[in-house]
């Protein structure tokens, strides 16, 4: 049995139609990018799985369970994190604030302290920082924020939705590290990506999407190596 | 140059009562988005329930607060997640879910003619209460004492409020909601019972001013229009979903009805008032006091 596994959905914004019969696994323990251009279906795809979106056919079971009828609240009680693309911290309210809001949850709530110290240890700008209002930050500390609050939810899948957007070289590199350890310690991570080289490099497995349909799939050093992907994202 | 000091003085009392009053719906609006219409309705519902436990059992009228603020809670709360919620999930996808005000309207609209149809047109009040014409004096000057205490209920009421959205697990829920509905619901946070909590709060808060103004004010069943506009204004003055807003907005509004008439026919001071919003809406439309909102 895979931890997440999603059978033939298909995806629409009303009348238009944004993902095609999608079929993916992920098991536990690995991290699993999916690539893809500007409006491939990444973020629907995810939206669907959090449970913002309902898919109009197929099925997604998370722990051999079906989720795909379930509120994002009941999906986030079960385990799967959706940190969002554009970060969407609570921005008016603080750092530490926006922490403690990730451990709503039942799971997480009783042991909200003790994870905040591991949250402080990965990212400890965020200590450094916890009396601020979240819109003040540099888009990296609020990146950081968004994947800490993340965390805060104790997540059994963590999806991440392009952590890296809009963020300097140096700090798309820190990221991706900090995504590397998320994944070192035990969680199992979705990362959706534009940026494929950097993805892939820490990835055992990606998919990649074009037109809400999946193109490729295979484990990451195979798609790094893949000519079609070469050229038309690695831009070699 | 006395009787301005104490008009004054009792202005601001007034007015804070008034800004308790516009505590609950700026407290609604901040979290559903949603100008609740019914929110004077529900402050004149408080004041019959208010009026009749008092006059039942003849306890002291701020005793009445153990059964106003409760019964006030559960109707709120009730009254969202029956009435109200349905239309919101209709209109889930909807940025200004119009429908919603239209029913907040028709819910004052039964309020008003229900209780009209129960209780009469009649003007009722508090004859025989402690409270009742009672003053303080302070040299020449006569201070209202239920007013006075009106005063220190809503300056409390917004101390706690204040204290409950900032350090408790619930009041962080709401701020989240609030800032974000659809991150905090991926942060495990049902938007739907948020709601209700806050409109269950909201009326609440309608509640304990309803019990501050029983001792010394009229009920008669329009008499939460009266308050709809005045809190309204407030609520824009001190800034939308501003809660220290509310009650400085309900002071400013307090100040200008008690003083202003020294110096002019009474009917200009209306026109102050709402030349005073006007003024906010094209200067200030985030209210002199609020940021986009301060919490
Ligand atoms: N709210 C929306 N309403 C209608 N169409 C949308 C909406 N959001 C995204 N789309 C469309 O769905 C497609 C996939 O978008 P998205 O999932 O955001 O892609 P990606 O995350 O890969 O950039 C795009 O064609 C986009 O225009
Ligand atoms: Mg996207």
């Amino acid at each position: 049995m895979s931890l997440l596994e999603v059978r033939n959905i298909d995806v629409s914004y009303g009348d238009v139609q944004v993902i095609f019969d999608l079929s993916l696994k992920i098991e536990e323990g690995e991290v699993v990018s999916i690539i893809g251009g500007n409006g491939s279906g990444k973020s629907t795809l995810l939206r669907t799985i959090s449970g913002l979106m309902q898919a109009s056919a197929g099925e997604i079971s998370f722990e051999g369970k079906p989720i795909h009828r379930s509120q994002p609240e009941e999906i986030v009680e079960k385990g799967i994190i959706h940190v969002p693309e554009g970060r969407r911290l609570f921005s008016l309210m603080t750092v530490l604030d926006n922490l403690i809001v990730g451990a709503h949850n039942s799971r997480a709530r009783g042991q909200a302290a003790a994870t905040l110290e591991k949250v402080y240890e990965l990212l400890p700008r965020l200590k450094e920082r916890h009396n601020q209002i979240a819109m003040t930050l540099s888009g990296g500390e609020q990146q950081m924020v968004a994947i800490g609050r993340g965390l805060m939810s104790q997540p059994k899948l963590l999806m991440l939705d392009e952590p890296s957007l809009g963020l300097a070289p140096i700090l798309i590199k820190s990221i991706f590290e900090t995504v590397r350890q998320i994944a070192d310690q035990g969680t199992t991570v979705l990362l959706v990506e534009q940026d494929v080289r950097h993805s892939l490099s820490l990835s055992d497995r990606g998919y990649v999407l074009e037109h809400g349909r999946i193109a490729i799939e295979g484990p990451a050093s195979q798609l790094l190596d893949d000519p079609h992907i070469k050229t038309a994202y690695l831009g070699i | 140059m006395l009787y301005i000091i104490e008009d004054a003085i009792n202005g601001i009392l007034m007015g804070s009562i008034y800004g308790l009053a516009a505590l609950g719906l700026t407290l609604i609006f901040g979290v559903l988005k949603v100008i609740n219409f019914a929110h004077g309705s529900l402050l004149m519902v408080s004041m019959y329930v208010a009026y009749w436990a008092v006059t039942l059992t003849g306890l002291h009228p701020y005793i009445a607060l153990v059964l106003v603020v409760p019964v006030m809670f559960i109707f709120g709360y009730l009254l969202q997640d029956i009435v109200i919620k349905p239309i919101f999930k209709a209109e889930k996808n909807v940025r200004e879910p119009i429908t919603v005000i239209i029913v907040t309207t028709g819910v004052w609209y039964i309020l008003d003619n229900l209780t009209l149809l129960i209780f009469g047109p009649q003007y009722r009040n508090l004859e025989a209460n402690p409270l009742r014409g009672k003053m303080l004096e302070l040299g020449e000057m006569l201070i209202s004492v239920p007013k006075l205490w009106g005063f220190g209920a809503a300056v409390l009421t917004t101390l706690a409020i204040h204290l409950f959205l900032q350090r408790t697990a619930t009041g962080r829920a709401i701020r989240a909601t609030s800032l974000d509905r659809e991150a905090a619901s991926l942060m495990g946070i049902n938007a739907y019972k948020i709601y209700n909590l806050a409109f269950g709060i909201g009326t609440a808060i309608a509640g304990v001013a309803a019990v501050a103004l029983v001792p010394f004010y009229n009920v008669f069943p329009t008499v939460g229009v009266l308050f709809d506009i005045k809190c309204f204004i407030i609520v824009v003055l001190g800034g939308l979903g501003s809660i220290g807003g509310a009650l400085l907005g309900g002071i400013i509004i307090g100040l200008i009805e008690s003083v202003a008439p020294q110096f002019m026919a009474a009917t200009w001071t209306e026109a102050i008032v709402y030349g005073l919003f006007l003024l906010v809406l094209f200067v200030k439309p985030s209210g002199i006091f609020g940021v986009k909102h301060d919490w």
